[in-house]
């Protein structure tokens, strides 16, 4: 399953407005208001609601650049949600890499499907705190998500199989034999 | 009379005989590797995974008719000369490779048959590079013979082929040296090959519970546990690197699995000459061998230079990040191993030219002899220091002194010509194979840096990638990749010897 990212645009601090050299001194004033608004806006996270989904490539290759900013991210959880009591580890893969996602065991508790050969996993989009190298993890890359939420339900994969593959080997498997065994009665 | 003849004049053209006895035992090492795919086969059954069942059913019953007709068009009774044996080593690896990419490329996760080549020889020459698509959603059974080969690879599958599969001969076990296992740690090369087995099926039981006792207590469930580990273990044993998961060993976020999974390693790198010195009780063997004593002053270099750079990028916060990370993938480098905790891109983005040189001096150096790993290997690196040690002293003494040089490796031997030839021209001819991959790189428009990384990397069969081996490279890449594994983990001589014959076949007297 591959689930693209949107593009680099973010939850970011918005910078500080360029001084305006022959404004009034009210409007410096406003400017000023604004910019601390807006930060604070961001800083408690509310700006993510707004913001585009980072794809992994983004989060791996401009790691230095969001380091410690809030992100959005979404990806396939695959494999295992790894229980280590109040927290928990799930993999998010959005089909070009997979990055761990370090969250409240409750916010995965509603987690079904993990992404393997007969499952398509839940879909999840978590928002939270990017470490291009994480103190608390030995250094990883990875997100502390505050918020997880399943934007798209797993569900088994039907096993396709290939008939003609089948038969093919079938008669291949039984010619070897019988060759095998001709062979050594000749020799 | 004695009479003095060139070298090209001696060079005899081989006969048909010649081919027969090559294409004999190629056949056979075939019909090995179609046996051995009853393994993933078993595994497909055990998951209910027809689809793959199907394919390895498929995939086995061509390997077994392609090595069933060799040995029949080519039979012989006729036992193998060093020659041939060499012959078969090199030729079997190409054939081993082909048939093995089958069940692989069958299973969708690879974008052509060059690609599942690839996966194939980087499994069997223990590298750990990979271009499959989709890891996350590749089968058990699939997955399975990935790190299988990888096992078979690192043990050497003619060995394999021949002492379980049949009866060997005399002449078929010529072939071990052209596995570049050249060492006889036991009299006789059947009871050298006994005790590896024997080695690598304790560590096997141990490592795997080890490693799966770590997953289970860091959240996994123990069936996904079990099986991660024994391909995990496999994969470190034998120094190879791939994971069943897509994020190697970082999926597991695990520190305690990351420092099993070291150890594993490290043991996978060391001489099984020592392990065997340790098991009958000689430790102090250990603190004297030239690979020990080589190894620890290496990697205190390259530590030391690959800490500088990473220092200078200020990426980790505090101490324990920072070493834990340096120290894990310089030892994966050095063992090469190839295990990573951190994304290919953040080599290049994060850790910087320096820190990336270190690495790829750690990769070039590599392991032990007669152990799992590639690459230049200690004890031709110590056995050349010594000897540079030694030509320095003689200026330094007079000329009527006799200077004696000596190396413990296993026992105490005066160091002599013939062993500094035989290690330089070894190191001489990795040296060329990494310039030669690293010019590919470059002409495939890489820097020069990542180029000679991932060059070092696929010939020291190391494994680590810093983005170059993707899906999407140029096809002609992937083939000087191919060869730089092969050519690696067989330690050119079998494959001069075979392009030496090749030569005979047009050039040689009859």
């Amino acid at each position: 399953m591959r689930i693209k990212g949107q593009g680099s645009r973010v939850s970011r601090p918005a910078g500080i407005a360029g001084r305006d050299r022959q404004g009034p001194g009210w409007m410096k004033l406003g400017i000023i208001i604004f910019s601390a608004l807006i930060l604070s806006i961001a800083d408690c996270g509310l700006l993510t609601c707004w913001a585009d989904v980072f794809s992994s490539n983004d989060l791996i290759k401009d790691a230095k650049k969001w380091d410690g900013y809030k992100v959005t991210y979404r990806g396939e959880a695959v494999a295992a949600v790894m229980d280590r009591g109040a927290f928990s580890w799930v993999n998010l893969n959005d089909g070009d890499n997979a990055i761990g996602v370090w969250c409240s065991s409750k916010l995965l508790a509603k987690t079904k499907f993990l992404g393997d050969y007969k499952t398509a996993g839940d879909v999840l989009e978590v928002e939270g705190k990017f470490h291009r190298a994480c103190p608390m993890h030995g250094g990883d890359l990875d997100i502390h998500a505050y918020s997880v939420r399943i934007v798209k339900s797993g569900y088994r994969i039907p096993e396709e199989i290939d008939t003609l593959r089948a038969n093919v080997s079938a008669v291949l498997f039984l010619l070897i034999i019988a060759s095998v065994i001709i062979f050594k009665k000749r020799t | 009379m004695l009479s003095v003849v060139e070298g090209d004049q001696m060079i005899l053209r081989p006969d048909l005989d010649d081919y027969k006895i090559i294409g004999h035992y190629l056949g056979k090492v075939v019909i090995g590797v179609g046996i051995l795919m009853l393994v993933p086969l078993a595994i497909a059954f055990g998951y209910s995974e027809t689809q793959p069942a199907i394919d390895y059913l498929f995939s086995m019953s061509i390997t077994l008719m392609l090595g069933y007709l060799l040995t029949i068009a080519c039979h012989t009774k006729e036992d193998l000369n060093t020659m041939h044996a060499m012959a078969v080593a090199s030729l079997a690896w190409l054939g081993a490779m082909f048939v093995s990419a089958m069940p692989l490329y069958l299973s969708g996760h690879y974008n052509s048959y060059l690609d599942s080549c690839f996966e194939s020889m980087s499994g069997y020459a223990t590298t750990g590079l990979t271009l499959a698509n989709n890891l996350d959603h590749m089968s058990n059974a699939h997955n399975f013979w990935r790190h299988f080969i990888m096992f078979l690879g690192g043990q050497g599958i003619v060995v394999i082929a021949l002492t379980f599969l049949f009866k060997g001969t005399a002449g078929a076990f010529k072939i071990y040296a052209g596995e570049a296992r050249d060492e006889k740690i036991l009299p006789n090369v059947i009871e050298t090959a006994r005790f590896i087995w024997l080695v690598s099926l304790v560590y096997l039981v141990i490592g795997t519970v080890a490693l799966a006792v770590s997953a289970v207590i860091g959240g996994l469930e123990p069936g996904k546990a079990m099986f991660d580990s024994i391909c995990v273990f496999m994969a470190a044993w034998d120094t190879g690197g791939f994971t069943p998961q897509s994020q190697n060993i970082l999926f597991y976020h695990n520190f305690s699995f990351e420092m099993i999974s070291l150890v594993i390693m490290f043991l996978g790198s060391i001489n099984f000459a020592l392990h065997y010195a340790a098991w009958t009780g000689n430790r102090r063997e250990l603190f004297r061998n030239i690979e020990i004593s080589t190894f620890s002053v290496s990697i205190a270099i390259v530590l030391s230079i690959t800490a500088w750079g990473v220092a200078a990028q200020k990426v980790y916060a505090n101490g324990t990040s920072f070493f834990g990370k340096t120290f894990f993938h310089l030892v994966s480098a050095h063992t090469g191993t190839g295990y990573s905790t951190i994304y290919p891109a953040q080599f290049v983005n994060e850790w910087g030219q320096l820190a990336m040189t270190g690495i790829v001096f750690a990769m070039a150096i590599g392991g032990s002899v007669c152990s799992t790993t590639g690459a230049i290997k200690l004890l031709r690196m110590g056995v050349i220091f010594k000897a540079l040690r030694q030509d320095i002293k003689k200026l330094m003494i007079p000329d009527t002194a006799v200077l004696v040089q000596t190396i413990h490796h296993i026992k105490d031997l005066i160091l002599e010509d013939k062993h500094v030839r035989s290690a330089a021209l070894i190191l001489l001819a990795y040296i060329v194979t990494y310039s030669i991959g690293t010019v590919a790189g470059m002409l495939y428009g890489y820097p020069l840096s990542e180029a000679s990384f991932e060059s070092v990397s696929a010939t020291a069969n190391v494994g680590l990638s810093c983005g170059i081996t993707i899906p999407s490279m140029p096809n002609g890449l992937k083939i000087v990749y191919i060869l730089q594994m092969w050519a690696g983990r067989l330690e050119f001589m079998a494959i001069l010897v075979l392009g030496a014959m090749i030569f005979a076949t047009f050039r040689g007297k009859r």
